[in-house]
């Protein structure tokens, strides 16, 4: 029953991305399809649960279902039963075309082969333990497990007064795309939900993949993706179910993609880029930081022509499922006790604090690898072209993102939460997760490395 | 002339050779210089195929109470022990770790001394804490108590002739109730 969901979602999302932009790649809608569709299957269970229709599977699969006729109906109209229809996919053909490739290129082959290993391992990791890491037990699995028993979302963990129950801090409150997508898994009757987490990370490693693809050489992508896949810290937490690898999926996509309509300036592009923000803030509310960073960039660079109407409709896709779950959180629940100094101050101990921290966490070669030094060198090498290469507003938009991130945890009133080292070492430090994805596409996609590879690959190779 | 495109193709083998070896070598420098890397392939990815062929046919359950210890084991119990209805009162934290006696049960975030990570293993049955006592209306409903280290007895309106360190019980003696 699961692969039947899994199939549904897959092109419920597929038929999402044709109709907004028929053209991507086969390749990037096939990686966008689970991420968007999954999206979309969660907003399906907030609507539902507004209208006091039960979230179950007889109201997803019709829902679903319905979407996906709704958006393929040009090509149901003019699939014919009388006229044969030509379901011959040459398979044969289509492997035989991949195996060429693969022989033409060794190092790519070799490069994938190794992305498979780590991916592969990461899975049956992820599949063979149930969840046990604290905050999904006492968060988001255990919201998804209710949601899916008693098929609503103000269900009875809310059970006095709106209060999510003790323990459970306000992981209970966030945005409902992990939790529904976990929902998703228990109301298909499996006893654990890891496999929302699995099937997250395959399809981002082929959205990333494609997208890098697209942009730079074959070679250069599969680097690109391995490395980043094989980051020890984001790797660890790519077989938990915690939100952080969902959310740095869709935060680097939303900046991947809005980068790629900076370069093309199609309306398509920038609608992609609007809906993985939206996404990105349905996983954490902190997702607004890239909002923020997509709406300075669309200032900058959006055309003066279009550029309210651009801004106006990022701003809207981007932001709705922010403001809608706000206003349900406000009206549901009971759990509004805000963290954050809504003022600007100066604390230069915190600062120092803060700065010592960071430093300490991407410099550490167990966390994050080369990540952090890689950027460093690819920034250094690209230097006499930084003012000429499109990737630097890449590195730009990369740079300002994490200092709002860091502006954000700086707000923070810890005696409201936390220590203030705590919190950098455990939820700063997942935080972080949202820029090795970013970090990793402005390496092998700018000039120089770019440069570099097609000359060496083109000539030699 | 016809010997040329076979020249060029020993050449891009060769190249091809070449780049895998250096590949191979700075990845294998990699794993040396930063022990992250090595970490993802020995324990990350290898650690979980020799975890998995060693444990090759536990249970869920199994695997839970391996990562989760003597808590999951005490829930897994009450699980089977109560009906899925029973609203069960959970012991406090001083019953838990009772002054200077070794507890069985983990001193950390995850223990059942946390509302909701108790709920998760024992959904959907309700738990209810000492401390809600007069906040919580479930409260007063409760029709089960969990007992640990021997504490909890005194809640109970009828004798028990053995007392185990760890149980759950009726609060009510259903005999005497009926």
């Amino acid at each position: 029953m699961i692969i039947v969901g899994i199939l549904l979602v897959v092109l419920l999302g597929y038929s999402i991305i044709n109709k907004i932009d028929m053209g991507k790649t086969p390749l990037e809608k096939f990686g966008f399809s689970l991420l968007i569709g999954m999206g979309a299957v969660t907003i399906a269970m907030f609507i539902f649960d507004i209208l006091h229709i039960p979230i179950r599977l007889y109201t997803l699969y019709p829902f679903m279902l319905g979407g996906v006729i709704l958006l393929q109906w040009r090509t149901i109209k003019k699939f014919r039963f009388a006229k044969p229809v030509d379901f011959n996919l040459n398979l044969p053909g289509r492997i035989g075309t991949i195996l060429k490739i693969a022989r033409q290129h060794l190092l790519w082959t070799f490069f994938i082969l190794l992305i498979l290993f780590i991916a592969t391992g990461s899975v049956v990791k992820s599949l063979y333990w149930p969840t046990f890491a604290y905050d999904n037990i006492a968060g988001y699995d255990l919201m998804g497990k209710v949601i899916a028993a008693e098929g609503k979302i103000n269900n009875s963990l809310f059970e006095i007064d709106g209060k999510p129950i003790d323990g459970s801090a306000k992981r209970l409150t966030y945005p409902i795309l992990v939790s529904g997508s976990f929902a998703y898994a228990y109301l298909h009757n499996l006893k654990t939900s890891k496999i929302m987490t699995s099937l997250f990370f395959i399809f981002f490693i082929i959205s990333f993949y494609a997208l890098l693809k697209n942009y730079t050489e074959r070679i250069n992508a599969a680097i690109g993706t391995f490395f980043m896949v094989i980051t020890p810290e984001f790797l660890a937490f790519t077989s938990l179910s915690t939100t952080n690898i969902p959310f740095a999926i869709y935060a680097s996509l939303a900046m991947i993609t809005l980068f790629l309509w900076i370069i093309s300036g199609k309306r398509e592009d920038l609608i992609v880029a609007a809906i993985f923000a939206g996404l990105t803030v349905w996983t954490r509310s902190e997702g607004i930081i890239f909002i923020i960073t997509g709406v300075i960039a669309i200032l900058v660079s959006g055309g003066k022509e279009r550029r309210w109407k651009n801004l106006l409709l990022y701003f809207c896709i981007g932001l709705a499922p922010l403001l809608a779950w706000n206003i349900y959180m406000a009206v549901s629940f009971n759990a509004s006790q805000s963290v954050f100094y809504l003022y600007p101050y100066w604390d230069f101990a915190k600062i120092k604090t803060m700065l010592m921290w960071i430093r300490r966490l991407i410099f550490a070669g167990n966390y994050f690898g080369i990540t952090f030094y890689i950027v460093f060198i690819a920034f250094v090498l690209n230097i006499k072209q930084i003012l000429h290469d499109r990737t630097t507003k890449f590195l730009l938009m990369t740079v300002l993102s994490w200092g709002l991130f860091t502006l954000l945890y700086y707000q923070i009133d810890y005696s409201k939460l936390d220590p203030l080292d705590l919190v950098m070492t455990t939820s700063y430090r997942r935080g972080l997760f949202c820029f090795v994805p970013l970090i990793w596409y402005y390496v092998f996609s700018n000039h120089s490395v770019a440069g570099f590879s097609r000359k060496i690959f083109s000539d030699f190779l | 002339m016809k010997k040329q495109p076979k020249k060029k193709n020993s050449t891009k083998i060769f190249f091809d050779f070449i780049s895998i070896v250096i590949a191979l070598t700075v990845l294998l420098l990699l794993m040396q210089i930063i022990p992250g890397y090595n970490w993802v392939v020995n324990s990350l990815i290898l650690g979980t195929y020799k975890t998995i062929a060693h444990y090759p046919n536990i249970t869920l359950e199994q695997k839970w109470a391996l990562k989760c210890g003597f808590d999951y084991r005490y829930l897994n119990y009450i699980k089977k022990q109560t009906p899925k209805d029973a609203i069960i009162i959970m012991p406090t934290k001083e019953e838990i770790f009772p002054e200077g006696e070794k507890s069985d049960f983990k001193n950390a975030a995850d223990c059942i001394k946390n509302k909701a990570w108790a709920t998760y293993f024992l959904y959907p049955r309700k738990l209810v804490y000492k401390y809600e006592k007069g906040k919580n209306p479930y409260y007063a409903k409760a029709n089960y108590i969990a007992i640990v280290n021997y504490r909890g007895y005194d809640a109970l309106d009828y004798q028990i002739a053995r007392k185990e360190k760890h149980c759950v019980l009726p609060l009510h003696n259903k005999a005497e109730s009926q």
